[in-house]
This record gives structure tokens, C-alpha cells and sequence, in this order.
């Protein structure tokens, strides 16, 4: 598991761009599929489906695509760490949640 | 310029690569500015080939010079990567019809079918065909050599490869130097000037390449 952790932190480090998110995606459903608390990897996995999806095959633009990533990448980085360290479910929950809002401002 | 050995040369229609930079124009599918590719790279331009693929007159142009290039080559197969390859597949497929050429017509999944059939390919390619590759853009060539890898993993042969704009970002250099014969009706390099290709860049299995002019 914290093998595949440092994979998504180093994922992560390469940027949000369409064809990463569809590999953070494939990353994240392999992550729920091995942790018996799947929840925070599922809405990873959704997250990133739904980013790539909506920047796929249209021109985006680079302050778009930067303010998405400057949003995201911090909340993404707290719940790996929360996970690492084996925080409480409810410490779990709350960084989900800040990444869930975060995704909601960050789109348009 | 980059000048490889020719074993013949194949004319484009011209006129309608032309007439496409010309609707291309008209439909806004050149855009200047500060783009993330989906590599992550970033771009001083894009190209929304769909923008020309799904006009009407743009999807009939795109349909005529490509079948024109495909006739007498012995293609009987014209296909490429799901999304940008769809219209103008389908294009080709009715353009063909009317001369009454056959040809079969299929699309790549950029990811199997999970489900169900669990396919990579869609519709009609069979073992042992000859097969173009079409598609709107080439930038590095990950899409056009993915769907190139499909075909040939179903034992079938990619005897040309077309596609609307060449992005000049060594796509089309890798194809070349694999071997695979590639046209572009455009090429649109850093910088944003538009060119129409006066002849098709040609690379064959004799020679080891073939003349880019």
C-alpha cells in the first residue's frame, strides 16, 4: 500500500494533465481495490475521471488548467498524508471533504 | 526540410486541402494562445480538427481527399483512434461509396470496452487487411501509433497513415523513420503559419524512406 502511495505522490508531482489523470485514475481504482477503506480512493478516482473528461479534446488553456491544479494539488497531498499516518476515519472523512469543496470551487 | 530517399511521390488534391485551410479558417479550428496538451506539454497553439470533421462542407472536402489518396493503393480498410478519427472515417466511408469503392470502416478504442464485447476495435476491420490510419491531428504520435498497435495486433497491415495537420512535433518524423507511408493535408508549426501541402510526405518499405518535400 505505501508503495502505491508514493506512485500517486509522484504522480501527482508530474502535474494534472489529461493523460495523467486517466493513469491517477487507473491508480486509484488499483488502491480501493486493495485497502479495506476504499472511500478516499474511489472519490480520487471519480475526481480525476471527471477532470480529464472535461479537459479531453478541447483547447485548455494553461491559466486554466493551472488554477485547477493550484486548488487541487494541496487537499490531494493532505488526504495521501492522512492515510499514511493511519489517521482516524473521521480525519480521513474531513480531508476528503476539504478535496471534494476544493474540486467544486476549482471547476468552472 | 528533411529530404529521405523516394521510391515515387503521391499528389494530393490540392485544391481541396485548400479549400479545407479555408474552412478550417472559417470554423475558428487554428486557435493561438497558451495550451495544456493532454501530454502536459504546453502549446502556443491548437488545432480542433472536429471543428472542420463535423462541418459539412469541411467532412465532405476532408472525405474526398482522403479517398482520393486511398484509391488505387489497395487500402480496404479506413480507420483510427476514438474521437478525433470517427467523422472522418465516416466521411471517407461515404465519399468511397459514391465512387463505388469499397471500403470497410472501423474506429480504435483509446481503452478496451470493459464490459460487454470487451473490444478494442469497433466495427468492420478484418484479419488480413490493408489498412489507413486516419486522424485529425498529429502531435508526438502516441494516438496514431496506438491505433497503428491495434491494427497490427489483429494481423492486419497499416499501409498509410493521413492525417488533417501535422503539429510538427516529431510525430510524423517517428512515423517516417518506422517505416509507415504519412501524409498530412497541413501542417501547422510553432509560430501559427498554416501550410497546405504541395505533395504528400511519403515514406515506403523500398528505399528505407521516401521524399518530404
Amino acid at each position: 500500500m505505501s508503495r502505491n502511495l508514493q506512485q500517486l505522490r509522484e504522480m501527482l508531482q508530474e502535474g494534472l494533465y489529461v493523460d495523467n489523470l486517466w493513469q491517477l485514475a487507473s491508480l486509484c481504482k488499483d488502491l480501493a481495490m486493495d485497502d479495506p477503506y476504499p472511500l478516499p480512493f474511489f472519490v480520487m478516482r471519480q475526481v480525476f475521471m471527471e477532470i480529464a473528461t472535461s479537459w479531453d479534446e478541447r483547447p485548455l488553456p494553461v491559466d486554466e488548467a493551472n488554477y485547477v491544479k493550484s486548488k487541487m494539488l494541496k487537499p490531494l497531498e493532505d488526504i495521501i498524508q492522512t492515510i499514511e499516518v493511519g489517521a482516524s476515519k473521521d480525519e480521513i472523512f474531513d480531508r476528503l471533504n476539504d478535496f471534494v469543496i476544493a474540486w467544486l470551487i476549482a471547476l468552472p | 526540410m528533411t529530404i529521405y530517399a523516394c521510391p515515387w511521390e503521391l499528389q494530393l488534391n490540392i485544391e481541396s486541402a485548400k479549400r479545407i485551410k479555408e474552412v478550417a479558417c472559417e470554423v475558428g479550428a487554428f486557435l493561438q494562445g497558451e495550451f495544456t496538451l493532454a501530454s502536459g506539454r504546453t502549446s502556443d497553439r491548437y488545432f480542433d480538427g472536429k471543428l472542420i470533421t463535423l462541418s459539412q462542407e469541411g467532412a465532405y472536402e476532408v472525405g474526398k481527399v482522403i479517398a482520393e489518396e486511398l484509391e488505387g493503393t489497395g487500402v480496404n480498410a479506413v480507420g483510427g483512434l476514438a474521437t478525433g478519427a470517427y467523422p472522418i472515417v465516416t466521411a471517407v466511408a461515404l465519399v468511397a461509396r459514391q465512387s463505388g469503392w469499397q471500403i470497410s470502416t472501423f474506429i480504435v478504442r483509446e481503452q478496451r470496452k470493459k464490459h460487454g464485447t470487451m473490444r478494442k476495435i469497433e466495427g468492420h476491420l478484418k484479419e488480413g487487411s490493408r489498412v489507413a490510419i486516419v486522424d485529425d491531428v498529429i502531435t508526438t504520435g502516441g494516438s496514431v501509433i496506438k491505433a497503428i498497435k491495434a491494427v497490427e495486433r489483429a494481423n492486419c497491415r497499416v499501409v498509410k497513415v493521413i492525417v488533417l495537420v501535422d503539429r510538427v512535433e516529431g510525430g510524423s518524423d517517428k512515423l517516417l523513420k518506422m517505416g509507415y507511408d504519412f501524409t498530412s493535408l497541413m501542417k501547422y508549426p510553432a509560430g501559427g503559419e498554416v501550410i497546405v501541402e504541395e505533395s504528400a510526405a511519403v515514406a515506403g518499405d523500398a528505399a528505407g524512406g521516401a521524399i518530404r518535400r
